[in-house]
């Protein structure tokens, strides 16, 4: 995962226990490596750019980058933070310790 | 470098390949099957699981056709191919559509009578049964809604076998044809991917593969074969004749059922262990809806995907189950190899038509739905409204466009097709690729279009047709 993809998925998990962050980090990490070449060349290309866009701002502000590419008119921007949300949720959800799944 | 002989080299594992992998080899003839994926016990990894999803699906699950809106989608990638991972469901090809693709593509053999002759020499050898007793309760309440609304509903049988108790084990490739293609002296190789296909003069002579090994390692192999059957289904399998060097009516045309979800929450528990095999069939083939894998994680991503705030429904997860409505769709897709990249890039394109059958889809998801007792509704639409009363469906119409709308499909098709007419498909009326002796497909690709029911009953007909064919003629 780039530095930034990092961030947003340690900022999109709500859990605490330390091991199951790690489990979820691991599991979109594998989920991103996987993907077509054309899809994760994609979604690395967007990260670039908003990598960019965090470090003109200062303080750099992630939590106003996942708000702004929310309420992105452009279908294209909003799937950046709804593809990490969703690997971030499934992945919680699922790999919750002692959940019934 | 490995060099391995055969006469026969059948290029996938799933439904297509194993049936012709089984077909041939009882007649005598000589067949390697290569699998790009692992060969997986069967019954190890807990249906619909991450690590399933990990083992035994392409990109572990995780691929999407490019269009507006993008579409994603899953393949199986593992011994057995995509039968190992979806949901067993078993519909004969409807007579309607072999009548119909008979005439439009010049099939000789292929009325709905010569299939069944087919698909009843399958059934013979896969078990398809209905559940034995009630089916389960995020099933039936398919069939309640309908009822309630005086629509037709059928419980549709699966590949499925069953013990004195009832536990049903799915009838996979790797339960069912693999093993008889194996005793009839056919050789099973997973992990090896074939890069090429080596056509020389017009006459494909076999193929370049990797093999992977389980300490990392990856070994050329040479296979020298007399004819290739390419069953990698209908994305893999374009791609791979397109890196070979055959094009011509290859990758266009590509088919699916496009999808669109509800998340339903009723007043008490729904169990979460099978998917369900009820379907409304009313507005059948164009619209079906029917229930979808609903764990833990399915439902919080069907319940997300509206933005609405899901942590009370969350906390009752066991009262919720995922449903969708299915369309046909009336344009399509291409399957595209690029060269450096290791997947094809596929694209879908839906018309404002399609668009229209799947509001109408989610809108007549929701009346059966709330008919059977759900209290709420959430859509896979963004920003789209969590629905409590009949009277809020309408809302729905308008909300399902190009930005908003979150699609998925399993079913993927006729990115080659047959045809005895060249103009119109990539093979012959029998999976033989034009121009080239030797070569053929046997997969979903060959399908004329997506058939509006699950079409692994399809293919494996079809692929047996094809098989005795070459038999008959080879």
């Amino acid at each position: 995962m780039l530095p930034l993809e990092r961030r947003v998925v340690a900022d999109l998990t709500t859990a605490t226990d330390p091991e199951h962050r790690r489990a979820v980090e691991a599991w979109v990490e594998g989920t991103l490596a996987a993907m077509p070449d054309a899809l994760r060349l994609g979604v690395a290309a967007e990260s670039v750019l908003f990598s960019a866009w965090a470090a003109l701002r200062r303080p750099a502000d992630l939590h106003g980058l996942i708000r702004w590419l929310d309420r992105s008119p452009v279908s294209l921007l909003r799937s950046y933070p709804r593809l990490f949300r969703s690997l971030v949720l499934f992945g919680e959800l699922e790999l919750e310790p002692g959940g019934r799944r | 470098m490995t060099r391995l002989d055969t006469e026969v080299l059948v290029v996938g594992s799933g439904a297509g390949g194993a049936t012709t992998a089984k077909t041939l080899a009882e007649a005598g003839r000589s067949v390697l099957v290569v699998e790009e994926g692992p060969e997986v016990v069967a019954g190890s990894l807990e249906p619909f699981s991450l690590e399933e999803m990990a083992q035994t699906y392409r990109h572990h699950g995780s691929s999407a056709a490019l269009g507006s809106p993008p579409i994603a989608y899953a393949e199986g990638r593992c011994v057995g191919g995509s039968t190992e991972v979806n949901s067993g469901l078993w519909h004969r090809l409807p007579a309607a559509l072999a009548d119909e693709w008979r005439s439009s593509y010049g099939l000789e053999e292929f009325t709905p009578e010569a299939l069944d002759r087919y698909a009843a020499r399958i059934e013979a050898l896969v078990p398809v049964n209905p559940v034995p007793g009630d089916a389960p309760r995020s099933s039936a309440l398919i069939a309640e809604g309908a009822e309630a609304l005086g629509w037709r509903s059928v419980e549709f049988p699966r590949a499925f076998a069953y013990d004195a108790s009832g536990r049903g084990t799915k009838q996979t490739m790797s339960r069912t044809m693999l093993p008889l293609a194996r005793a009839a002296g056919a050789q099973v190789v997973p992990d090896t991917t074939i890069r090429r296909l080596r056509i020389e003069a017009g006459r494909v002579r076999g193929a370049q593969a990797q093999r992977r090994h389980p300490d990392g390692s990856v070994e050329d192999v040479d296979i020298r074969a007399e004819h290739v059957f390419v069953c990698g289904g209908a994305v893999q399998s374009p791609a791979l004749l397109q890196r070979s060097g055959v094009r011509r009516g290859i990758g266009v045309g590509l088919k699916m059922h496009p999808t669109i979800k509800v998340a339903a929450r009723f007043p008490g528990p729904v169990d979460h262990d099978d998917v369900p095999m009820h379907r409304i069939t009313e507005f059948s083939p164009h619209v079906a809806i029917g229930g979808s894998a609903s764990r833990r994680g399915h439902v919080g991503l069907a319940l997300a995907d509206s933005g609405a705030d899901i942590s009370e429904a969350m906390r009752a997860w066991e009262h919720v189950f995922v449903y969708y409505a299915a369309i046909r769709s009336d344009l399509g897709g291409r399957v595209v190899a690029l060269p450096g990249l290791r997947a094809p890039l596929v694209s879908y394109r839906l018309t404002d038509a399609d668009l229209s059958r799947l509001a109408r889809g989610l809108v007549l998801l929701g009346e059966a739905l709330l008919a059977a007792g759900a209290v709420e509704l959430y859509p896979s639409i963004e920003g789209g409204a969590v629905v409590r009363h009949r009277s809020e469906l309408a809302q729905w119409w308008d909300a399902v466009d190009r930005s908003r709308s979150n699609l998925m499909t399993v079913h993927l098709t006729s990115s080659i097709r047959m045809s005895s007419d060249r103009t119109k498909a990539g093979t012959d009326g029998y999976g033989r690729v034009w121009d080239v002796a030797g070569l053929h497909v046997n997969d979903a690709s060959l399908l004329a279009d997506a058939p509006g029911v699950n079409p692994q009953a399809a293919i494996m007909t079809i692929a047996l047709r094809n098989a005795d064919h070459f038999l008959a003629t080879t």
